[in-house]
């Protein structure tokens, strides 16, 4: 992994940083993240959401550094673990936690649920529960941008268990061919569910596997949001000026199990207690804002806005009906 | 403030479980996602993690107990220094969970169909319109024709697949459109359908009007994941709010001497999929009137040809309007009573 370490260097050390304004967003965007699925995760406990839910605790970073350098238009589009996507899309947390409890006044009106929510006005293209489908529809999504002739770039989110998917590679291709303005990003969590990438991938350089078709690639601290940031902004301007895809791959870690009912037995307790001492996104930019003068008390008063903002959509969720039973043969077909 | 620690869920189908072991003891000091207690589901044996900083004031529950429902109180947490209640509070800090458990909401009776699915299903027959003056033209030139007359007629839509552009089409049904409407709209894909499915669903989700041309719709099996899941599905799973316009076409059906992997049909397959139209034309004025519909449908519509029909010829009206409505049987003659 040489090459790959290679490349974390260049990304930690030469890369421009924020600016303290932006740290405070920074911190702020991933708290309400952290918050907001620690809730969900209390909320499906107590039976309140029921099915499948996949927690973006610990992989923070990740989405609030590429949203930082994206603009209005630029469409999104990602896997079953959504819900950190969404929020930083700019989807309110009432909408998006009406729908984890499958209630009328949710995104999808009660019948998507966790992995299934869209957002027509924030262009968030889903939450799609088939590992590697999000990838062939992000490349549409970017041949859309193109063809209507836009700068617009679109972001496809997937996972280190999504690369060796065929379609991926038949997307890589095509995005390739047709210079499509498409940023692919592989959230390298090291687990694909309970399968380590060790096991699953005889690439170990994710980061690479687009190069037979000239993907330019890098490798990033997903840990650590001005890292992110800056390879983003770099990427995203690549996909802008029309030269086609990029790839980045994020090595970021999810603290909970792949979903709630995974016990999480593949890794050891204290792999995920050392990430969380040493590499935790959060942590890290409190550390940058108080080294840089900002105050407990005003990092308190975020922290105590956010639990009133997730508080709120908890409260919002459980107060909100379940869709009519009717509802179920509703938006099937659309009239002619 | 004391907090109740419940009994939590943990797999979608877990109603009650067992509380297997406590890692923490009372007294012990509490940090978020420590781990508690242990907790065997139907499934697995699971840690549940503190979701609060605190300290375990009180263990109601004792390890070793079986059959626990869920959001039963186990444990209380406290506040340092605050004195530890003996039984766990009435109110939780969230809203009592109880009346909103699905299982407690029986639906009564069968939910009924909305009024307009039922009359769409019952259409009146109404008699045919007649579109006038006819030509004989083969159902090759009538599919022709109709993405011709589309392509022209709204900037959105679009052909790709493979062979349908510079080689003019693998059956000569896009013979033409490559010079007519550029490489920007005549789209030759690479031998990878599973990709270019999935890119034309995701440019459809966006409001464009993608033709999916199949060299023959055996291959759409390659894609059938996009069509059903991507295209057919996003309407109902995302309330509404993302239609998927698009049209998969190609040669469906039995072919001449061409083996069983070439001559499957997909009419029931497709037809069985909640959120797809589907139109098996027959004649050159069914291809044509019919994949024009398809095209203007906002819903994905699979369109099934016949090769072996391809080269027939049939009376097409010349109307430039000329479209049939999908879903509306046409009356071919009457029958004695």
């Amino acid at each position: 992994m040489t090459a790959g370490q290679k490349n974390v260097a260049r990304v930690g050390g030469n890369g421009p940083s924020l600016t303290r304004e932006q740290f405070i967003d920074a911190f702020h965007e991933m708290l309400l993240i952290r918050r907001f699925e620690e809730k969900a995760g209390q909320l499906y406990g107590m039976g309140l959401i029921g099915g499948f839910c996949h927690l973006y605790i610990g992989q923070e970073a990740v989405v609030v550094g590429i949203q930082m350098t994206l603009k209005d238009g630029d469409k999104l589009i990602t896997s079953y673990r959504d819900h950190g996507q969404m929020l930083a899309a700019g989807m309110t947390p009432r909408g998006v936690m009406a729908e984890l409890t499958g209630r009328a006044t949710g995104y999808s009106r009660g019948k998507g649920g966790s992995m299934h929510m869209f957002s027509r006005e924030k262009n968030f293209y889903g939450g799609h529960g088939i590992v590697g489908a999000q990838v062939a529809l992000g490349i549409g999504l970017a041949f859309a941008n193109k063809y209507r002739g836009t700068d617009e770039v679109s972001v496809a989110y997937f996972g280190d268990g999504a690369v060796n998917q065929g379609q991926v590679y038949e997307s890589f291709n095509l995005a390739a061919l047709h210079k499509l303005p498409c940023l692919f990003v592989i959230e390298n969590n090291l687990y694909g569910m309970g399968t380590s990438v060790e096991r699953a991938s005889a690439s170990h350089e994710l980061w690479r596997n687009g190069e037979p078709w000239g993907i330019p690639g890098r490798r990033v601290d997903g840990m650590d949001v001005a890292a992110v940031h800056e390879a983003a902004a770099e990427a995203v301007a690549h996909c802008r000026a029309g030269k086609g895809p990029y790839l980045l791959e994020m090595m970021t870690y999810r603290y909970r199990g792949h979903s709630m009912s995974d016990p999480a037995k593949y890794r050891k307790r204290e792999e995920v207690d050392e990430v969380r001492k040493t590499r935790d996104p959060i942590e890290h930019v409190r550390r940058i804002l108080m080294d840089a003068g900002v105050s407990e008390d005003d990092l308190r008063k975020i922290e105590d806005d956010i639990k009133a903002t997730v508080n709120d959509s908890a409260e919002f969720a459980q107060t909100s009906p379940e869709p009519d039973p009717a509802e179920l043969y509703t938006d099937v077909l659309l009239e002619a | 403030m004391a907090t109740d620690i419940l009994m939590p869920a943990l797999s979608p189908t877990m109603t009650e479980g067992a509380l297997a072991r406590w890692v923490k003891a009372e007294g012990d000091a509490v940090s978020i996602g420590d781990v508690l207690a242990e907790i065997e589901t139907d499934k697995a044996t699971m840690e549940v993690e503190a979701v609060e900083s605190g300290v375990l004031g009180r263990i109601l529950v004792p390890e070793g107990t079986q059959d626990i429902a869920v959001n039963t109180p186990i444990a209380i947490l406290v506040a340092e220094g605050e004195a530890v209640p003996d039984a766990a509070s009435a109110s939780t800090t969230t809203s009592e969970p109880k009346s909103e458990l699905p299982t407690q909401t029986p639906v009564e009776q069968p939910p009924s169909a909305p009024a307009h699915v039922a009359s769409t299903l019952l259409n009146a027959p109404e008699p045919e319109k007649d579109w006038g003056p006819t030509t004989e033209i083969t159902v090759r030139e009538a599919l022709h024709d109709a993405m011709q007359a589309e392509l022209r007629r709204d900037p959105d839509v679009f052909l790709i697949g493979e062979e349908v552009a510079e080689y003019q089409g693998a059956y000569k049904i896009s013979q033409g459109l490559l010079a007519e409407f550029g490489d920007k709209r005549v789209i030759d894909m690479p031998i990878t359908e599973h990709g270019f499915t999935g890119m034309a669903v995701g440019a459809a989700l966006t409001g464009l009007k993608p033709i999916v041309e199949f060299m023959t719709m055996n291959f759409s099996m390659q894609a059938i994941d996009h069509i059903i899941n991507s295209a057919a599905k996003t309407l109902y799973m995302s309330g509404g709010q993302m239609g998927c316009p698009i049209v998969f076409r190609g040669p469906n059906g039995a072919a001449a001497r061409v083996g069983a992997q070439h001559s499957q049909c997909y009419g029931s397959w497709y037809a069985h999929v909640p959120g797809l139209k589907v139109v098996a034309p027959w004649s050159s004025a069914d291809a044509k009137g019919l994949l024009r519909a398809a095209i203007r449908d906002p819903n994905p519509v699979v369109v099934l040809e016949n090769e072996i029909l391809y080269g027939r010829k049939f009376p097409c009206p010349v109307d430039e309007d000329f479209i049939l409505p999908i879903g509306k049987a046409r009356l071919s003659g009457k029958g004695a009573m």
